[in-house]
């Protein structure tokens, strides 16, 4: 899993029909300094995440061993939102 | 499966359901032959309670969620075991040093 920033929303009107009701956000990559990387995503959000906040991605097949997502087509989400990172004596507070 | 070793951990309040009870780990992959940290680091659940400093094993992808039992984890990547000791045969080592 990765890290990354909210900093956009998606609106789409013709869309796969298994994609309605569930928010779709864009998601800055980020490294665990707190600095960003070059990549961007668009994720499916399960829990309510807002503009500017950090967030945890999964990718990948793994997207879809939930309740919510089994069977649909989707290769990205938002599970969670990171608060705080402790690397050795570093405290982070995203 | 890969080895590597663990070197934080976060905190997150608001969490997708099936996270309840399972720590969430930074691991960085580790080059056996040296034992130094390789690549970038990434975040994984905790399958095993391992411990900041310690070498585990991790698995990727949508095997990463079955590390759990039979709950429906959402993860792409699980701590699965800790490594207490890794051999590196002879032959292996000499056979990098000749590709270098």
């Amino acid at each position: 899993m990765i890290i990354g920033r909210v900093i956009g929303t998606i609106v789409s009107t013709v869309k796969d029909p298994k994609y309605k009701g569930y928010k779709l956000l864009v998601v800055q990559e980020m490294n665990i300094d707190g600095g960003y990387e070059k990549n961007s995503h668009i994720s499916i959000d399960l829990i309510g995440a807002g503009l500017d906040e950090v967030v945890m991605v999964v990718s990948g097949a793994a997207c879809r061993s939930s309740l919510e997502t089994n069977d649909k087509g989707i290769d990205s989400l938002i599970t969670a939102k990171i608060e705080k990172i402790v690397i050795g004596d570093k405290q982070i507070n995203l | 499966m890969f080895l590597a070793k663990v070197i934080g951990k976060t905190w997150s309040n608001h969490q997708h359901y099936s996270y309840d009870g399972i720590e969430i780990k930074i691991i960085r992959d580790v080059n056996p032959e040296t034992m130094e940290l390789i690549g970038k680091p990434v975040f994984a659940l905790d399958a095993v309670k391992a411990s900041i400093g310690e070498l585990v094993a991790y698995e990727v992808s949508a095997e990463a969620g079955k590390a759990f039992g039979d709950k429906k984890i959402l993860t792409d990547t699980s701590i699965t075991a800790i490594i207490d000791s890794a051999t590196v045969p002879d032959y292996l080592k000499l056979k990098n040093q000749g590709d270098k």
